[in-house]
């Protein structure tokens, strides 16, 4: 069995963090399809379908994201989305990534002088 | 942009919600349609019909892996862990596998043989339309009937759309053409007949092939036999029988008649030919001269029962209006085509019949003796279970769920299976032939088609493979891991009091079937034993086919009568080993002075019958010469009628008053499964000349014989038969069914020793620790020898009570069937218990005797 203790202490990847920001940056709108156009056109890459529910899903599981059903709509075929929005902790999630970020930044003073002349 | 081009085709989505699986209720599917919608707004519908079968083939590799990759990998261990297992205990497996073989392969055997019985005259297109008309008298059934009746029944019964009717040759006809002649087997028929069945035309007009006198169709063989490679349609040929010899044209040619028909012919000749003739014109026309099978085929839309009914009434209607001329049967009843083979057993039928006792009782052998091999799976399967309790342990420590287990051990039951059955189809391929020389049969191995046996066989091994599997697996996976690793299972009562009930049953059904095969055995001696009133060595039966060589019969008779090796020469026309002939409307005045009505089966026979065949006579005289017409009848004929002597005794058939010379000492002149009927022997001459020969050189006795008759025949062949092969030719069905009978009792018990077998050893091997303690304290060879024995032979012991009743029940069905039989002697049900327990004794013997005497040493020496 893998302790609790150990899953609190793992950091999210990359994607995993794309994703919640992109869910905190879309608000209402944020649903599979929204997130994938926001991650392309922030990262410059193009996401399949299946690199976003991937972290999606996992989120969901660690209970930073929840999800409810719009109504169904008509370009979906009639389907309804899914639709996501952080969770408390999903927003305390984030303001740690930041945070750490901006830490780790902050331990970095200054890009080092020889890569800049590089 | 207008909805539908916008959405993605319906088929593609259909695919993708196939091969995308729902991640927790991602509803991918709406997104992608979103993301089609959004790419064939910018770019067109085309590219986003190329994007979205991209996202399906991107969907697939992922779908393949979680579907089947870990249950190909499982399964890949289950096969291996199934394959080592049989290699470790290769003894066990061998007997588990030879007996599943082998019964799978006998069962297939049956069923081959009961799907062609059960299958016969299924290859005419009308074949469940046609039916065969049978009439009913007041104690017999007849197939056939007046000349009349098939126009009567085709103008007055509605619903019948064709009547057909045939005629069987008298004797046995020689076609001739050119200096070519035989012995040929065929039958004449009106010219419905080819439109009706569906005999296979190869040339010639089928519909008009029989229209008119002398016409000839030929099958196929019999074509290449007569004329080569030369095309036979136009061709003449001359056909003689007891009648005037006729030209005859041939008119078309048939394929081979199928080996599944009840109809076996080399040659139809047109009904028309004999019709035309004058001296047969007393055959036609009357309702009461019975010697036309006739078919009907109704039309699609009627009902058999509703065709019957109106026959009835219309046969009733005939009968209260009186008249010479009319049927004189009580009913008329219509058989199915296909029931013909399976379903008759009428006195005169021409058709082979087969025996539907003996198909149900081999059907139910077949299974007895699969479930017996069955049986020994189970039993191997759970006895070994604690071999494998700690691989289980394993498995289900490591999380396997008991579904699992259960599917593993199911699994390897079909691994097994499966195995067997290919085995079985070898062996199947090696028997066949053996089986088709002692049955007499056309049957042959193919795999598919028609009479194909892979699916039958795909079908019993999937079954046993189920049946056989379902137990272990239930047992196997419900072990608890806890249970498995605190220690060797000790023996579980519960468990093996099923094996007990399983070995018992095996038992019981093997004591059965040895003992249905020594009742067999028994009553075929019986019949060869009886006292049948005749006797049936050294006669030799020639017979004159040809009206030429029929008027020169008295000649050839006084010739062979002056030869040394010759006692005596009869001419008759039936042998006392069976006469058929039956007549019914015989008349004559009893004791009392009442005329009674009455049926004599009949026979020509002349002065020398009762020396020549050794027939006794109980009242009355011998036939003199210038006593016609005259008669002798058998006991049974006038024990009802009161007669205290026979002076001015007479019997009348038609306008003929018949003199009674003599009653002869009833005799068996049917199978021993009529009751002696009665019988008129009447002084006629017969068309066969059977000749008592003393016993000595028989082929310079033949020699003389044949040059006797060749000098007188007009070039008809020689054909001559032994009286004791006729009477054997009775019993072939019960002989051929003795022989099979043993071969697969004796195979049941065969498997259920190789289960005993299997199942002594892995019990010695279990204790055979206790068996050297034992030893050490003392216990003699003799006391370990009965210990490990007993069980088994209680098991035996039970068995045997419990097949004694079973076997007595069956067996006095089955001799039902005999007019005269034994009795089932409690000698024979003990016969075969003997037998069995002697079997189980020498199978388990061997064993325990090597484990007793084992030195203790041995077997203790790591404890």
């Amino acid at each position: 069995m893998i302790s609790n203790k150990e899953d609190e202490m793992r950091l999210l990847t990359r994607p995993e963090e794309l994703v919640l920001i992109a869910v905190w940056k879309l608000r209402q709108n944020a649903y599979s399809v929204t997130i994938r156009d926001f991650l392309n056109r922030i990262t410059g890459k193009g996401w399949s379908f299946g690199s976003v529910y991937d972290p999606l899903n996992r989120l969901e599981k660690k209970e930073l994201l929840e999800s409810y059903d719009s109504g169904p709509t008509k370009v979906r075929g009639g389907r309804a989305k899914r639709m996501y929005r952080l969770t408390a902790a999903g927003l305390r999630e984030l303001e740690d990534v930041k945070s750490l970020q901006l830490a780790v930044w902050n331990e970095v003073p200054e890009l080092a002088p020889e890569f800049q002349k590089a | 942009m207008s909805d539908t081009s916008t959405r993605p085709p319906r088929f593609a989505e259909r695919i993708l919600g196939l091969v995308c699986p729902d991640l927790g209720g991602l509803s991918p599917l709406g997104d992608f349609a979103e993301g089609f919608a959004d790419i064939a707004e910018h770019r067109g519908r085309a590219s986003a019909c190329f994007w979205y079968a991209g996202q399906i083939f991107k969907s697939i590799p992922g779908f393949l892996s979680t579907r089947f990759y870990w249950s190909i990998v499982m399964f890949r261990n289950y096969f291996i862990i199934s394959i080592r297992t049989l290699i470790r205990d290769r003894a066990a497996s061998l007997i588990n596998l030879a007996g599943l073989a082998v019964g799978i392969a006998s069962f297939l055997l049956i069923l081959t043989y009961v799907r062609f019985e059960t299958g016969y005259d299924r290859f005419h297109n009308n074949a469940d339309r046609i039916f065969r008309l049978i009439s009913v008298n007041k104690n017999r059934e007849g197939v056939t009937a007046g000349d009349p009746l098939a126009a009567a029944l085709k103008a007055e019964i509605p619903g019948i759309k064709r009547c057909v009717q045939i005629m069987p040759p008298w004797g046995k006809p020689v076609l001739q053409s050119g200096d070519k002649q035989f012995f040929q087997e065929g039958f004449f028929v009106d010219s419905g007949f080819l439109s009706t069945f569906s005999f296979p035309v190869i040339s010639g007009d089928p519909a008009t092939a029989m229209d008119g006198p002398a016409k000839i169709v030929l099958t196929k063989s019999i074509a290449e036999k007569y004329f080569g490679r030369e095309d036979p349609i136009g061709k003449t040929m001359v056909f003689k029988d007891t009648a005037k010899p006729r030209t005859l044209t041939v008119t078309a040619v048939l394929e081979d008649v199928p080996s599944d028909s009840h109809l076996r012919f080399d040659y139809l000749i047109s009904l028309d030919t004999p019709r035309s003739e004058k001296d047969l014109a007393w055959m036609f026309g009357s309702f009461n001269i019975e010697n036309f099978p006739t078919y009907v085929e109704l039309e699609p839309a009627a009902s058999p029962a509703s065709v019957e009914a109106a026959i009835s009434a219309w046969l009733s209607r005939l009968q209260a209006q009186g008249g010479k001329n009319r049927p004189v049967c009580k009913a008329i009843r219509l058989q199915a085509l296909p029931d013909i083979h399976l379903t008759s057993n009428f006195s005169n039928d021409y058709a082979e019949t087969g025996d539907p006792r003996s198909v149900r009782l081999f059907m139910f052998i077949a299974v007895l003796v699969l479930l017996i091999a069955c049986v020994n799976h189970v039993n191997l399967a759970t006895a070994r279970s604690g071999i494998r309790a700690r691989e289980i342990g394993i498995r289900k420590v490591n999380g396997a769920f008991r579904s699992q287990v259960f599917h593993q051990f199911l699994g390897e039951s079909f691994t097994v299976m499966i195995l067997a059955g290919l085995l079985a189809l070898g062996i199947l391929a090696l028997v066949l032939p053996w089986f088709d020389a002692v049955m007499g049969l056309p049957l042959h191995l193919s795999l598919m088609g028609k009479g194909g046996v892979l699916p039958w066989l795909a079908a019993t091994v999937f079954l046993a493979g189920l049946g056989a599997g379902l137990y272990p697996a239930a047992v196997l996976s419900a072990f608890s891991p806890v249970r498995m690793f605190r220690g060797p299972s000790t023996s579980k009562p519960g468990k093996s009091l099923l094996r007990n009930i399983l070995v018992v049953s095996q038992f019981t059904a093997s004591v059965a079937l040895v003992a249905a095969t020594l009742v067999v055995l028994d009553q075929m001696h019986y019949i060869r034993s009886a006292r049948l009133g005749y006797d049936r060595e050294h006669v030799i039966v020639i017979t004159a086919s040809e009206t030429e060589t029929s008027e020169k019969l008295p000649v050839i008779k006084t010739e062979l009568e002056g030869r040394p090796e010759v006692v005596k020469a009869s001419l008759t026309s039936g042998l006392p080993t069976d006469i058929r002939q039956n007549w019914s409307g015989w008349e004559t005045i009893k004791g009392d002075g009442t005329t009674v009505k009455c049926d004599f089966t009949c026979d020509y026979v002349d002065e020398n019958f009762l020396d020549v065949f050794d027939v006794r006579l109980a009242m009355g005289r011998n036939f003199r010469a210038g006593d016609q017409p005259a008669v002798m009848l058998n006991e049974t004929a006038v024990r009802d009628f009161g007669w205290t002597d026979l002076t001015g005794k007479k019997v009348k058939f038609g306008d003929t008053e018949y003199r009674v010379i003599g009653i002869v000492s009833d005799f068996h002149f049917a199978s021993l499964h009529k009751k002696i009927a009665p019988l008129a022997l009447i002084y006629e001459q017969g068309n066969k000349i059977a000749v008592r020969v003393h016993a000595g050189d028989l082929v310079k006795t033949l020699g003389v014989l044949r040059s006797v008759f060749e000098k007188n025949s007009h070039g008809q062949p020689f054909d001559y038969f032994f009286l004791d092969d006729a009477f054997n030719a009775l019993y072939r069905k019960e002989i051929r069914s003795g022989k099979l009978f043993g071969a697969f009792s004796a195979l049941a018990v065969l498997i259920a020793c190789l289960g005993l077998f299997g199942l002594t050893s892995f019990n010695i091997a279990r204790r055979v620790r206790e068996i050297g303690i034992r030893k050490v304290l003392g216990a003699s060879l003799g006391r370990l020898v009965l210990l490990l024995n007993k069980d088994f032979l209680r098991l035996v012991l039970i068995a045997n009570a419990l097949a004694w009743p079973l076997a007595y029940w069956a067996m006095n069905k089955w001799l039902e069937a005999f007019a005269y039989r034994i009795p089932v002697r409690p000698r024979i049900l003990l016969l075969a218990s003997c037998l069995s327990l002697a079997i189980a004794l020498i199978v388990t013997a061997g064993q325990t005797v090597k484990a007793a005497a084992a030195n203790p040493t041995e077997s203790l020496r790591y404890e």
